[in-house]
């Protein structure tokens, strides 16, 4: 894990420096500031960039460590400071789509599951094929077409985070997201509903709601968050482009503009971040493994 | 053929539908009915007519010919990702899988390192850092989607290379590249490809997706996603523009997630 | 057992879910939108902004602070331009010119309640010549001194217009004595004379509120909320839909929503800018034939009629009508002529040997890069049209996208083909800056924002001359002179001169555009009952 975060950081590192731009003069200039050979120098000598390029990568990573990751070119400000102020929005988004998802998902999934073959089970899947074809930024301009435009029940443009304006990228994100992952759960229900004991339970007269509870569903909560936790990851890159359709303010959107500002420092950090939070994100699911799965816990199987 | 059809007839439409799609991207100077760069600026937004069939665009051109166009632009980027990222990912998989050892450890850890982050974030950075243009669209799409090739083909590899046949082929001192090529490939292409199949629509969006955000395809190309960037300005007083990308991307990409689907089904019936 | 393990998960997780929530809720409170704000004491802005910090020194974000109703200078410009007292109550200038006396007005406090004083002032001017080398563009001074309230300047050289140059937000009063206390501006923002002062400020949305020491009257608003809404379509929809009372700058596609309606009042006004394409003479642009031929090639009547609608005049010499340069009588020798411009290329030597549809020449495609960036909406516009004309003659452009803080070193450095911008052409109320700045041979970096290595000793020759004439129907005649001397050189493509536009609500009153751009949130708007 620890070293996906330090590949991740370092592939991005290498892509800024192979960059074009001298990121001393990039820091200082702005317009028409007067910036003399002597700061320009003294700066290069103070971030460090007359020293060699790995030299440079282990000051970035021990400045990283101490959540220092130097000053984003633009703002002027550190980056640490910038990451912080889009991660509660994205943040607060993210959440609320994981729980549109799993409010959407679960009941649909198990639904189809249980109804195999049946008319629902055919609607579920149409939708959830629907869902999966469309290109989440359309989504995205639909509904700010018809609920912020035409009907206007919702703001087109949240500058700050509102409970009003998180709505539509909740449930653009949650549309895509879910149709995926109701489709999933559909699978890992099937999968155990096939299982040899269920036919078993049957024969023993259990009645097919207490099989359901009981029995199928605390199997499939592993996989399901297994899953879960790969959706996230998704949404965490997905989320960049539903930030810009809604102008919300998040990292994924401050890292566009990074990107289109060559704000190189912003960049490292934002990736590094993202790397960060889905480690967590998949340290926080093999936390719920060990606690919710019997066999590793006790190590005999229930 | 007659049979085949008969025992998959939804493989079989499906692949007609796919057939379709390609010969509208091959043939759309043909069907397109008017120049997609080219247009009159003196008319620009028309309603649907006769003569420009969805109307035009902000330049005054011809949006059912760049929807056409686009076609060719879009199926052109993502045929180029799907075969690089899978040509790139079986070889490091059969690199890694059949040689082992240190290659494998350095190769596998790299892909592990891929397959743990989310892709898109690294490739909005490594497109954005380069610069927008298609094949640095392509490019960065490849650098991060390799990975889960190479962990299967791997994982295929490494069944197979114990597999009595590959064992004597060993021992009979057939050359190395021979046996990866009569012996491993043939057994390893079929994943390859339904997982290609079954990507393709995935990675139109994601182009789609890339050229949206402006790192992608540049104008004046006619790409849906950049099209539908385009669409977004004029979203309050032509709709329309923005509707007509997002269905075409919608229906290509359901098309290809329905021949994936049914190509796994066909080709392998196990995993339903 | 394990059904018990489900429930403990689905408890956790409705903690999580709650939490988040409650967060949202929280963070919601306070900021949720409503459109009756104005009538509270909230005024709600939709702006594009391009400034990092509201450090008025720094590139030109003083614009953004002056915009704002942060800053203020000695001096402004009214709605023709002339110039009128502001910071400074009058001014008087010496019999040999070389001496300006600027009396400061009494009882001005800045917004920390520190009075203005003109020792102040001069402090706040050295600041600016100290931090930005743009100042030292406008005037140079032999001496600035403070005697009591006033304020007097001394140049080497006659300088006609210097209440003009005072009128730039790069000489925003600034309280430096705010800053030797440890304030930074760039941070905190500054410390200036004007209605609002700076709450909270980052890029996408600043947030000021009334100035409680203000020296003009009553200020109305408790607070003014400044979103940043950089794309103009959004800001539209913002605007229609409440979510800001005022916007500015709506773009050509969507004026006519606002037109005659009874939500809105729309005030436009021809400006003062000019949307250029620099042309750099030192790539395939050089040639003379290849620049008369690219021009002639655009169709700058149907850009801006048709696709920008009107909001938009076409485009021909570097100055727009709205002043009074001339505009009329100077002849465009590069007016919308496709045919002349192949035929221009053609003997130029480019001719299209591989049948591409793009010209060439020794195996080099005849291939420009046209710079263009966002932040107005127009822009893009241009560059693609000008590309499907240019198409049409057989040149290929390529269209790149920067962000707005890289062109100013783009334009210095000289690394384009064409460079598109949307500039004010008497941000001084004269346009000689403008002409010199982007057109006077640039000797060694003494003229840092000319980097198209264009220079014509004809046109420098005037540039002497108008450095030195104080009398106006003489000045006028040398702008004149200036602008057809551009012009026949092809130095420049003018595509056009926006019609401004700011968009408010009728809950409110006294919102207005002004050609110079400077004052958008005034003192003056304020609600309408």
């Amino acid at each position: 894990m620890l070293v996906t975060v330090i590949g991740v950081s370092f592939l991005t590192f290498c892509l800024t420096y192979l960059a074009p731009g001298d990121p001393a003069l990039m820091l200082l200039e702005a317009g028409d500031t007067i910036v003399s050979q002597e700061t320009i120098e003294k700066t290069r000598k103070e971030m460090g960039l007359d020293k060699p390029f790995l030299v440079q990568y282990g000051n970035w990573v021990a400045g990283a460590v101490q959540g220092d990751m130097g000053m984003s070119y633009s703002a002027k400000k550190p980056v640490t400071e910038k990451l912080a102020e889009g991660f509660a929005g994205t943040l607060l988004l993210a959440g609320v789509t994981v729980v549109l998802i799993l409010l959407i998902s679960i009941p649909l999934g198990i639904f189809s599951a249980v109804h195999q073959n049946k008319l629902a089970d055919y609607l579920v899947r149409i939708f959830s094929f629907i869902g999966v074809s469309m290109p989440s930024f359309w989504i995205g301009l639909i509904l700010l077409y018809i609920f912020g435009l035409k009907l206007g029940l919702f703001p087109i443009a949240s500058a700050s985070v509102t409970a009003k304006g998180i709505v539509l990228p909740a449930v653009t994100l949650a549309i895509y997201q879910s149709a995926k992952y109701t489709r999933q759960v559909r699978t890992v229900i099937l999968e155990e509903l096939h299982q040899d004991y269920v036919t078993g339970a049957r024969a023993r007269g259990l009645s097919e709601g207490t099989i359901l509870w009981k029995h199928v569903l605390p199997n499939a909560v592993l996989p399901l968050i297994t899953l879960l936790g790969m959706s996230v990851g998704w949404l965490l890159g997905g989320v960049a482009v539903i930030e810009m359709v809604f102008s919300w303010p998040g990292i994924g959107n401050m890292a566009v503009r990074a990107i289109t500002m060559r704000d190189y420092p912003l960049i490292e950090g934002f990736v590094l971040w993202i790397s960060i939070v889905y480690m967590l994100i998949n340290f926080a699911v093999d936390i719920s493994y060990s606690y919710l799965d019997p066999k590793l816990r006790k190590g005999v199987r229930a | 053929m007659k049979e085949f059809v008969a025992n998959h007839k939804l493989f079989s439409l499906y692949t007609m539908f796919v057939l379709s799609v390609i010969f509208v991207a091959l043939a759309a100077p043909w069907l397109a009915p008017m120049d997609p760069y080219a247009g009159d600026m003196r008319n620009v937004f028309l309603p649907p007519s006769s003569e420009h069939w969805l109307g035009t665009d902000k330049l005054g051109r011809d949006m059912f010919s760049r929807l056409i166009y686009g076609t060719s632009t879009s199926l052109f980027m993502t045929i180029c990702l799907v075969f690089l990222t899978a040509g790139l990912g079986a070889a490091v998989g059969i690199a890694s899988g059949y040689f082992g050892g240190r290659v494998e450890m350095v190769l596998m850890r790299f892909a592990d390192m891929m397959l743990s982050f989310p892709g898109v974030v690294l490739a909005i950075a490594i497109a954005g850092i380069m610069g927008g243009s298609i094949i640095n669209t392509i490019l960065a799409l490849v650098a991060v989607s390799w990975a889960k090739y190479a962990r299967l083909v791997r994982s295929l590899v490494i069944k197979l290379r114990s597999n009595d046949f590959i064992v004597a082929a060993r021992v009979n001192g057939t050359k190395t590249f021979t046996i990866l090529w009569r012996h491993i490939m043939p057994n390893v292409l079929p994943m390859v490809v339904i997982t290609g199949a079954m990507d393709i629509g995935t990675m139109m969006m994601e182009i789609a997706g890339l050229s949206f955000l402006g790192f992608g395809a540049q104008p004046p190309t006619p790409e849906w996603g950049l099209m539908l960037n385009e669409g977004r300005q004029y979203i309050q007083t032509a709709p329309l523009m923005m509707v007509y990308p997002g269905v075409a991307i919608f229906i290509v990409v359901s098309i290809f997630n329905l021949w994936g689907d049914a190509l796994r089904d066909v080709l392998d019936p196990r995993q339903t | 057992m394990r059904f018990f393990r489900v429930k403990k998960l689905f408890k956790a997780m409705a903690v999580g879910v709650c939490g988040i929530l409650a967060a949202g809720i929280i963070a919601g409170c306070g900021s949720d939108s409503s459109s009756e704000g104005v009538n509270n004491g909230v005024l709600k802005v939709g702006v594009t902004n391009f400034a990092d910090t509201l450090e008025p020194t720094q590139n030109f974000f003083g614009w953004v602070v002056m915009r704002y109703g942060l800053g203020e200078c000695l001096t402004k410009f009214d709605a023709k331009m002339n110039i009128q007292p502001w910071l400074a109550e009058s001014w008087s200038i010496s019999d040999d010119h070389l001496t300006w006396t600027f009396k400061i007005r009494e009882g001005v406090k800045f917004s920390n309640g520190n009075p203005l004083t003109a020792e102040g002032v001069k402090a706040s001017i050295e600041r600016a010549f100290a931090k930005n080398n743009r100042a030292a563009t406008f005037f140079e001074y032999e001496s600035i001194t403070a005697e009591g309230q006033n304020l007097i300047i001394r140049t080497k050289k006659p300088l006609p217009n210097m209440p003009g140059y005072l009128a730039d937000p790069l000489f925003i009063i600034v309280d430096t004595k705010a800053e030797a206390e440890g304030r930074d501006f760039s941070k905190e923002g500054p410390i200036c004379t004007g209605p609002y002062m700076v709450k909270s400020f980052v890029k996408e949305k600043s947030v000021m509120e009334r100035n409680p020491n203000y020296w003009d009257g009553e200020v109305p608003f408790e607070t003014v909320e400044i979103p940043s809404i950089d794309d103009p379509n959004t800001r539209a929809m913002s605007l229609q839909s409440g979510e800001v009372d005022v916007a500015v700058n709506i773009a050509a596609g969507d004026i006519d929503l606002f037109k005659n309606n009874d939500r809105f009042d729309l005030d436009e006004i021809s400006s003062l800018r000019v949307v250029v394409a620099r042309i750099n003479q030192k790539g395939l642009l050089g040639d003379a034939k290849v620049r008369a031929a690219f021009i002639q090639g655009c169709d700058r009547e149907t850009y801006n009629n048709v696709l920008l609608k009107g909001t938009f005049l076409p485009g021909s010499a570097p100055i727009p009508p709205s002043l009074d340069y001339g505009f009329d009588q100077l002849k465009d020798p590069n007016s919308y002529n496709p045919d002349n411009a192949k035929k221009l290329l053609d003997e130029a030597g480019w001719k299209d040997t591989d049948g591409d549809g793009i010209r060439d020449k020794d195996g080099r495609p005849l291939r420009v890069e046209f710079i263009v960036y966002n932040g107005r909406a127009e822009l893009p516009l241009y560059a693609e049209a000008v590309q499907a004309d240019m198409k049409k003659i057989g040149i290929d452009v390529v269209i790149k996208n920067v962000d707005y803080n890289l062109l100013d070193q783009i334009g210095i450095k000289g690394e384009y083909d064409l460079l598109i911008s949307n500039i004010t052409t008497a941000n001084t109320g004269d346009p000689e800056i403008f002409l010199n700045w982007y057109w006077r041979t640039n000797v060694n970096g003494d003229n840092p924002q000319n980097g198209s290595g264009y220079s014509n000793p004809e046109l420098d020759a005037v540039f002497a001359r108008l450095a030195t004439e104080f009398d106006k129907e003489q000045r006028r005649q040398l702008i004149i002179q200036a602008q057809q001397i551009i012009m026949n050189d092809g130095a420049a493509l003018f595509l056009g001169y926006p019609v401004t536009n700011i968009i408010s609500s009728k809950a409110l009153k006294g919102v207005h555009m002004f050609p110079s751009d400077y004052y958008w949130i005034t003192h003056e708007i304020a609600p309408a009952k």
